[in-house]
């Protein structure tokens, strides 16, 4: 102990004031050179200026008149306080068909999502991780591809196949084979948009629960067989329990995003003018009625926050199973035995359905001239290689010629991978923040911060981002127009995947190591770059993957930010998609998902990543 | 998080609401400064074409967001009548370019120097003009060749389009329509595809002007059905909407949608669509069976005008008024500027000028465009239209 410490304690009787004062410096110097510190106050400072900031802008948008007010309300004065929107949208003469009806479409179909996904996706697990099942790699691989693929797409491979002849236009496949049209319900809303989001969403669950299956030592499953417990005892008392983490995990994933997509809703929805949270949003941003559209967004993160408490209350304090011992974890897998060969074909008709075939036909379709017609001269390479026709497309050339579309590849591939690159650094320095303070109240403040990105619709987090960042303001200058705002937004949305899964890589790793080398005068520079990174390195490149898989594939989030010079392929597919050229679009669909799937390998290969790790399983 | 930290988080949010609530601005001092600007650039004078190049070449380039993707043709065009000048060309949805010109309006980012977009529900004039953000650039010697309705506008127009009425002609010899009401029988039960008005402006604009002229509906319905209407809603127009809502239209994402699934030829009993006039020019591109019907009681629809306008605190003047003559078509308007909206389903403003249509846009039984009354009652018919979805 110093003198000055003991100095000032002796002082403490006589003055009382003075000690304090000096007392509070030490403590405040000790805690500003505490790195531990300065890291969580710069990390909180960040997620305040980035997530907490939007928010207080969204709700007090909703509680003022804005300018596009005046014109329908006579009593608008903008910028005054008003209850209006919040009275209109609750109790007002539209609510049931702009709010409650939409709200209780978007529940129903982010319930059955998660259900139907946990089944899918759980059985999936099991059977590549417990089962003699054949071919488990190629499984394993084929699971993901539905993930990358947006899914707008999937809507549209339904509607290639189910649509009916309430649109009009060219025959779907069913009717034209069976001459039957399809009813209404099978061809667009509230099934077709379940199904399609199921087979983007499953691979949550069986990522997840693959992983904690296979931590799982069957011993545990073993030794109760041996003291005569039934098959579906040992499933429902120990292999359940023991994966219910997992399983809670992947439902809140789902289900908060489910409730907000909204291609899938807006492609099968409109035709029979089924709305839900976000298409509604959607339009209400449309037609300038933010105010609407924020509150639409605020009851949808609401909604999730709710799930997420009632999860986590249902988890209790089970939340963490050491799983892994020290022991032998061989893995006796369950014979299929006659069943062995039909169930694999199912799981690759399935996987063939959920992600080969609307890759296909989207390859396929970037080759017709004209959409349907399925004879040999309608295959032209002109969408890929063509030079300026006036005939095809107002003149259009193909993508790989394109000067418009280089620029944008170039624009795309700095976003995903700078965005992904600072997400995964920033994951991985939250992280360990959460897990080596995980009792302070900062770090539960960070965890809770970093989550709520999750919950807010791209498309609102864009508008309020669009209207903080177009301005010079808190010292940074106006973003807008840069891709520094682009990758800023893609970064904040990644951070509730790049956090968790820093935590939970953070959190295999024993103190021990970094005391050691803290009594061997280690700074904590030196221990974080030296000791930490390196053994995270795996979940650091996995959550690196993630954020560029989604980087790649962003839409929603970044068509409101992007100026004609910071344009992505993302965005040009829609634009082309909107002018009527999709074979265009199809191209470049198709482009992204191929540096997908090459980073992807190149990852997995080289940086063995895991993308069970960057979702933070 | 618990109860308590959202309760506390929810008061600090709603405090700083308060304090944030109490920002305005004054903007009348704004729109007085971008009016002298506009008087400094010479905006409201006529000057000559090699005047404005000499000057051009100096700016070097122009920057245009336009609502068509044809502006690469204009483009092309552009450069080579005036080499040493380079045309950047944007092309985005028309609600895009307002976003952003507001946006950047408020930013101080100064990207674009001319746009080409339609009035979206009003928008643009109410709004964006009236406030500064727009300015118009009408040179006198071509702005009198222009049909007189495009006289008195806050932009010059270079061309009008209009919704129309699409069906198929391998099931229909002519067109099976030709009184809007028609639309809200049995008949047509699921049968009509209408481009969402929720997306679309124009729709919404074709829609608004029945209400606005409610009288002319309410007529058509008497010459239809030899009645007089009975009316459950504020006006016939309203009550034309509601008929139609009931009658389960489908709503589709674009024009493109409707005439692809109106045109395509092998159906056996095809709807029929409302959807923009200016799509018949992809008929040959895609082999459809389709018309336009151009004749609907009491009025096809609302005239749709393209306007060009000058963008306030542009940085290159010169170029952007060179190049608003240019898709003007230049003096006589035959000029390859306003070629690539010269088609099928577009007239141009001036009336001499050859188009591709089988009737001249005076002929075109429509009603006139109303900004205004656009701009005040577009939240109304939204609230309408969505209590009646269903």
């Amino acid at each position: 102990m110093s003198n000055t410490e003991y100095t000032t304690k002796k002082q403490q009787k006589n003055q009382q004031p003075k000690f304090n004062k000096a007392r509070f410096k030490n403590r405040f110097v000790s805690f500003l050179t505490n790195p531990m510190h300065v890291i969580s106050m710069v990390a909180i400072i960040f997620l305040i200026y980035t997530i907490i900031i939007p928010l207080i802008q969204m709700i007090s948008s909703t509680v003022t008149w804005s300018h596009d007010d005046v014109r329908a309300y006579s009593e608008a004065v903008p910028g005054k306080f008003t209850l209006h929107h919040w009275f209109y949208m609750i109790a007002g003469e539209i609510s049931k068909n702009v709010f409650y009806q939409p709200i209780l479409n978007s529940v129903n179909i982010a319930i059955w999502v998660s259900v139907l996904s946990a089944i899918l996706g759980g059985t999936l697990a099991w059977l590549v991780t417990r089962s003699d099942i054949p071919f488990k790699k190629t499984i394993a691989f084929m699971a993901i591809i539905p993930y990358m693929l947006p899914s707008w797409m999937k809507s549209m491979a339904w509607l290639v196949i189910f649509k009916n002849d309430r649109i009009g236009g060219s025959k779907g496949l069913i009717q034209a084979i069976f001459g039957i049209s399809p009813p209404d319900w099978l061809s667009y809303g509230f099934l077709p948009i379940v199904i399609v989001l199921v087979g983007h969403y499953f691979t949550f669950f069986y990522l997840l629960i693959a992983v904690a299956l296979s931590s799982i030592n069957s011993g545990l499953e073993e030794t109760a067989d041996i003291l005569g417990a039934k098959r579906i005892t040992i499933l429902r008392r120990i292999t359940f329990p023991l994966v219910l983490p997992a399983i809670l995990s992947a439902f809140i994933l789902t289900f908060s995003k489910s409730m907000g997509t909204f291609g899938p809703a807006a492609f099968l929805g409109l035709p029979i003018k089924y709305y839900t949270i976000a298409t509604m949003l959607y339009s209400s941003i449309r037609g300038r009625m933010t105010s609407q559209a924020y509150i639409l967004s605020i009851v949808l993160i609401l909604i999730a926050a709710i799930t997420i408490y009632i999860n986590q209350r249902a988890i209790g304090k089970r939340k963490g199973y050491t799983t892994v011992g020290g022991k032998d974890a061989r893995k006796s897998l369950t014979p299929l035995g006659r069943w062995r060969i039909p169930i694999f074909s199912g799981v690759m008709f399935f996987m063939f359905i959920a992600g080969i075939f609307p890759l296909l036909m989207l390859f396929l379709q970037s080759f017709m001239l004209k959409e349907g017609v399925y004879t040999l001269n309608n295959f032209t390479t002109h969408f890929w290689v063509g030079a300026s026709n006036p005939n095809i497309a107002s003149g259009e050339v193909g993508v790989l010629m394109s000067d418009n579309i280089r620029m944008a590849l170039k624009n795309s591939l700095i976003v995903a991978l700078g965005g992904a690159a600072l997400s995964a650094f920033l994951g991985i320095t939250l992280g360990y923040i959460v897990a080596k303070g995980r009792k302070s109240i900062t770090t539960r403040v960070i965890e809770q911060l970093t989550f709520t990105p999750y919950l807010i619709p791209g498309i609102a987090f864009a508008a309020i981002y669009l209207s903080i960042f177009a301005k010079p303001g808190f010292l940074i200058p106006a973003l807008y127009g840069t891709l520094t705002i682009i990758i800023l937004i893609t970064v904040v949305k990644e951070l509730p995947f790049a956090t968790r899964s820093g935590t939970s890589s953070m959190m295999q790793i024993s103190g021990e190591l970094e005391e050691a080398a803290k009594i061997q005068g280690a700074s904590f520079f030196k221990r974080f770059t030296r000791i930490m990174l390196p053994l995270t390195r795996k979940g650091v490149i996995s959550a690196f993957l993630l954020g560029f898989i989604s980087g790649m594939k962003e839409l929603d989030l970044i068509i409101l930010l992007v100026t004609p010079k910071t344009g992505t392929l993302t965005t040009l597919t829609f634009q082309y998609a909107e002018s009527g050229f999709q074979q265009f679009s199809n191209a470049i669909t198709v482009l992204i998902i191929t540096i997908i799937i090459v980073t992807y390998f190149i990852a997995t290969k080289w940086g063995k990543a895991d993308l069970t790790k960057g979702i933070g399983g | 998080m618990s109860n308590r930290k959202w309760l506390k988080m929810f008061i600090l949010s709603v405090s700083m609401v308060t304090v944030l609530a109490g920002c305005g601005e004054a903007e009348s001092t704004k729109v007085g400064a971008s009016a002298n600007w506009a008087a400094e650039q010479g905006l409201d004078k006529t000057e000559t074409v090699d005047e404005l190049y000499a000057k051009a070449k100096e700016e070097g380039k122009v920057v245009i967001y336009s609502q068509s993707s044809r502006i690469k043709d204009v483009k092309a065009s552009f450069e080579a009548e005036y080499p040493g000048v380079t045309l950047e060309a944007f092309d985005m949805s028309t609600n895009e370019i307002v976003e952003k010109l507001v946006r950047e309006y408020e930013s101080k980012v100064f990207n674009a120097d001319v746009v080409y977009v339609k009035d979206t529900l009003g928008v643009v004039s109410s709004d964006l003009v009236e406030r500064g953000i727009l300015h118009g650039y009408k040179p006198a010697d071509i702005l009198e060749t222009l049909s007189p309705e495009f006289q008195d506008l806050p932009g010059i127009v270079t061309n009008a389009t209009v919704r129309t009425v699409y069906y198929n002609t391998k099931a229909y010899k002519e067109t099976p329509v030709t009184n809007w009401w028609q639309l809200t029988e049995p008949e047509w039960k699921t049968r009509v595809l209408i481009n969402d008005p929720l997306e679309s402006s124009d729709t919404m604009e074709l829609f608004l002007s029945m209400i606005q002229h409610s009288d002319d509906m309410a007529a058509a319905y008497k010459e239809l059905y030899g009645k007089d209407i009975e009316l459950t809603e504020e006006n016939a127009g309203y009550e034309f909407m509601a008929r139609l809502l009931k009658n389960d239209p489908v709503l589709v994402k674009s024009s493109d949608d409707v005439v692809e699934n109106v045109g395509t030829s092998s159906q056996e009993k095809p709807p029929i669509g409302i959807g923009a006039s200016s799509k018949l020019r992809n008929i040959e591109q895609k082999e459809l069976s389709i018309s336009a019907n151009f004749d609907m009681k009491p009025k096809i629809s609302v005239l749709g005008p393209s306007y060009l306008y000058v963008v306030d605190q542009a940085k290159h003047t010169a170029g952007a008024k060179l190049l608003i003559r240019w898709m003007m078509g230049e003096l006589g308007g035959e000029g390859e500027g306003l070629r690539p909206f010269n088609v099928l389903g577009s007239w141009p403003s001036n009336p001499s000028v050859s188009h591709k249509n089988p009737i001249n846009l005076d002929q075109l039984n429509i009603w006139q465009y109303d900004g205004k009354y656009f701009y005040n009652n577009s939240i109304k018919f939204r609230e309408f239209w969505i209590k009646n979805i269903k």
